[in-house]
């Protein structure tokens, strides 16, 4: 079965520093991928490759099996690849569901037309509200995401993402600022995801990941030192000296 | 804010604008009332002058992109109109289109290089392409070299309807209507949002699937395109063509006009151009250096108003 | 071949010049951020100083003395009072407050001096000419100037690849954010890297006084060349900006004679009157095209932009 997502040896390194060293994974359709590391060891880096923000400087980034790796990161969004931001990306001017419907508004007929009105859009909002009322931010959806909690972003983040309905789901640090309540239910919805879409995960909560991830890889200084089911990376020396000894 | 306040806004905006176009339309009126016949010229100059703030304002409020380099393309469309005349075909049907084709075309080539550069570089670059063009200009001995030349009003479709003071008001008029109804629609359109987001966010926007440098061109093109019917317009209603349309110091008041105006609307940067060919008008009238009476205004708005850069 | 060597001292004295204006812009762009649209009347003041101070003590030293003075003076003056306010702001008030500036300083000078251009005569002492291998004489104040603006040039090398404030500087110019992260007094620097600027770009005025014509409004096509020399070397660079000074001053004067030679050869006469001084006043702004098609970050750009 050809894997949703495929990295096959890359590599990158910015001058003297190697960031990425030798990468390569495999993320099957509809699996859950989880790739944790300490601090520094260049998952958002490696994310920012298989967007296609980056460039790396060998080694190749599959795509349902097609070769994107010298694709810009439209591109490969319009092929199915979605992601979410550390920081979130969301224009704060527009409500929550102009900056989900810009997703379906690009898929439409005239995703540039020069005079059809933008809001309110028939063709896009329905579905853009569709994937707000999956993160359970519906009833914000008109405000500006100036005027939302950092909660409710990170929720409109993934409404983003989700909206476009991709193949392939790249989430960096997902529960990162969320409160007990809000980190539940986005694990509850990203369980609600796996069969469904392709999720590679960087994450630092052990918990969520080892509840959601069907595999794990372990990334410490651009490299892949481990990878296999939660419980075996968990009983993995290598992996374990890596984080106790790190920590 | 919300959806509604957003509404009451554009509302308020679109009473100035109304009341803008309106007080420069009267115009004819007023200078008979007044025994001031040169006040329709003013007013015809400043319509057209909000006109072509108003194209700058889409580049710099809703595109996020600011261009020291606009009068680049009014002059393109001057030395179209010019060029006709010289070449014996002054014909607007044809001088017309070739002015805004002209524009477009400088905006493609030079948006293509330009665009691929941010911030200050950006700023910098479309004030050296614009200096290009106005050397070109310059050079052009046919043309009447650096003094420029004098221009004849050009038919209409073989007529003359164009050739008479009313035509030209009421074309300058048009030109101000065409801009203040369109822009707010294109800014309001989906394309209008693919650039705002961008701004703001260009993340999110290439993450949803846009090419955003190839938006911007799109944008950077009509904005070219429409100040080239304008700057074809400019050089109707003055007679006459010379580099000087497109000196960088044209630029920068354009630019000058859109900040003063607020960048958010167009029609804050119509009044801006509307405010800034008056009050030079009647600074004029008082002493030959009244530029020592308007800079430092600008300088103190410049370092009194807008938002701190976080 | 003695008209080529001309006309290359040529560029390299224009180059020379273009520097000296060029770099301290290019740290305000690259370190700062601060669209200082004002730098060219820097230049103008420096021209008028000297004219002044030439006219005052007879001495052209002396002159140049004033010049750098009045330069200083006047960087001062405008980075406390406009040009450090406006740090924090956004480029658009930048461009509106220097804007107001240009029109300030350019109709100060010619409300006080006229809008006719001034000519300072040349010292007497440089007042001759070199015969150069070839045949041709060529100008010994012209080497002065480019000897000078050579010197400045080494004492700016000096001082930013081998002092501390230098290396802050080129810190700055590689990641601005960081600078004031890791503690550095970015106020003091930013003064010291405005107020440098000035001088030099005044310094740059008062030797291009006695060639060329001083105006008011000379400020405005200098300080257009220098952000394509800004462009050409790479925004924050120093190195890129001396080498883009020479290309755009040896394509202004070899490029143009080049290209005249070239026209004649392949195109009528008459043609050739025609499109020759178009296509060489684009010359320099296809070559800013071209590097930018091909490197858009600069020839040489400082270390994290590249």
């Amino acid at each position: 079965m050809t894997p949703a997502l495929e990295l096959r040896a890359l590599n990158l390194a910015f001058g003297a520093l190697a960031v990425t060293r030798n990468v390569s994974l495999a993320v099957a359709p509809g699996e859950a991928h989880a790739l944790i590391g300490p601090n520094g060891a260049g998952k958002t880096t490696l994310l920012a490759q298989i967007a296609g923000t980056l460039r790396p400087a060998s080694g190749r980034v599959l795509l349902a099996g097609r070769d994107v790796t010298a694709l810009p990161p439209h591109r490969r969004a319009l092929l199915g690849l979605a992601r979410t931001f550390q920081v979130s990306a969301l224009a704060h001017g527009l409500s929550a569901l102009e900056n989900v419907a810009l997703a379906v508004q690009r898929r439409t007929a005239r995703p540039l037309a020069l005079l059809r009105r933008a809001a309110p859009d028939p063709e896009a909002d329905g579905a853009a509200l569709a994937a707000l009322e999956a993160v359970g931010i519906a009833a914000r959806a008109g405000l500006p995401v100036r005027d939302l909690s950092h909660g409710e972003r990170r929720a409109a983040e993934i409404a983003c993402a989700l909206a476009a309905r991709p193949a392939c789901l790249l989430l960096d640090e997902p529960l990162a600022g969320l409160g007990p309540a809000e980190a539940a239910a986005m694990i509850g919805l990203l369980r609600g995801l796996k069969g469904r879409t392709a999720m590679l995960l960087v994450e630092h909560d052990m918990e969520a990941v080892f509840a959601l991830a069907d595999r794990v890889s372990v990334l410490v200084r651009g490299e892949i030192i481990a990878s296999g089911a939660p419980a075996l990376v968990r009983a993995d020396p290598a992996a374990r000296a890596a984080y106790l000894g790190e920590d | 804010m919300s959806i509604t306040l957003r509404a009451g806004r554009r509302a308020r905006a679109w009473n100035v604008g109304l009341g803008l176009w309106l007080a420069l339309a009267a115009a004819p009126w007023v200078a008979r009332l007044a025994a001031y016949p040169y006040l329709v010229d003013i007013a015809d100059r400043a319509a057209l002058t909000a006109a072509a703030a108003i194209s700058l304002q889409f580049l710099v409020g809703v595109a996020g992109l600011v261009s020291l380099g606009h009068a680049a393309f009014l002059g393109i469309g001057g030395y179209a109109a010019l060029a006709f005349a010289v070449g014996g075909a002054n014909e607007a049907a044809l001088s017309l289109p070739a002015a805004v084709i002209g524009a477009a075309s400088f905006a493609a080539l030079t948006g293509l290089l330009a665009l691929r550069t941010r911030g200050v570089t950006f700023i910098m670059i479309t004030l050296a392409f614009a200096q290009m063009a106005y050397f070109i200009a310059q050079s052009f001995e046919l043309f009447g070299g650096s003094d420029g030349m004098p221009l004849d009003p050009p038919a209409l479709l073989g007529t003359g309807l164009l050739r008479s003071p009313a035509a030209l008001h009421g074309i300058a008029l048009l030109a101000l209507a065409a801009c203040l109804v369109g822009a707010p629609r294109l800014t309001r359109s989906r394309f209008g949002r693919v650039l705002r987001a961008g701004t703001e966010s260009p993340a999110r926007v290439i993450a949803a699937g846009f090419d955003l440098r190839a938006v911007r061109l799109r944008a950077y093109v009509l904005s070219g395109a429409a100040a080239g019917a304008i700057g074809w317009l400019l050089a109707e209603h003055a007679g006459f063509v010379s580099p000087a349309m497109m000196e960088w110091r044209v630029s920068g008041e354009l630019l000058v006009m859109v900040i003063l105006g607020g960048t958010r609307t167009p029609e804050g940067a119509g009044l801006g151009a509307v405010g800034l060919v008056a009050a030079e008008e009647v600074l004029a009238a008082f002493t030959d250096h009244w530029r020592l009476l308007l800079a430092p205004v600008l300088i103190l708005i410049a370092l009194r108003f807008g938002p701190r850069r976080p | 071949m003695a008209l080529w060597l001309v006309q290359a001292l040529n560029g390299i004295g224009f180059g020379v010049l273009l520097f000296l204006i060029a770099a301290g812009l290019t740290l305000v762009f690259g370190v700062m951020d601060l669209v200082n649209l004002a730098h060219g009347v820097q230049y103008m003041l420096g021209a008028y100083c000297a004219v002044v101070g030439a006219q005052l003590t007879g001495s052209f030293a002396a002159a140049l003395l004033i010049a750098v003075a009045g330069a200083l003076a006047g960087g001062v003056i405008l980075e406390r009072l406009v040009l450090r306010p406006l740090l924090g702001r956004s480029h658009l008030q930048q461009v509106l407050g220097t804007y107001g500036l240009i029109l300030l300083l350019e109709e100060g000078a010619r409300a006080i001096f006229g809008p006719a251009p001034l000519s300072l005569g040349l010292p007497a002492m440089l007042d001759w000419s070199l015969r150069l291998p070839g045949g041709s004489t060529y100008p010994v104040y012209r080497l002065f100037l480019i000897g000078a603006g050579l010197v400045v040039a080494l004492a700016l090398w000096l001082a930013i690849d081998h002092t501390r404030t230098g290396m802050r500087l080129r810190a700055g110019a590689a990641n601005p954010v960081m600078l004031s992260a890791l503690g550095v007094d970015t106020g003091r620097l930013f003064g010291l890297v405005l107020i440098a600027g000035a001088v030099l770009a005044g310094f740059a005025g008062a030797l291009a006084a006695p060639i060329v014509s001083v105006e008011p409004g000379m400020g405005g096509a200098v300080l257009i060349l220098g952000f394509v020399v800004i462009v050409l070397g790479g925004t924050g660079s120093m190195r890129g900006a001396f080498l883009g000074a020479l290309l755009v001053g040896l394509m202004d004067t070899v490029g143009r004679g080049a290209l005249s030679a070239l026209l004649g050869a392949v195109l009528s006469p008459a043609a050739a009157r025609q499109a020759g001084p178009a296509l060489a006043s684009m010359l320099i702004y296809l070559m800013m095209a071209a590097v930018l098609a091909l490197r858009p970050g600069g020839l040489l750009p400082s270390p994290a932009r590249a």
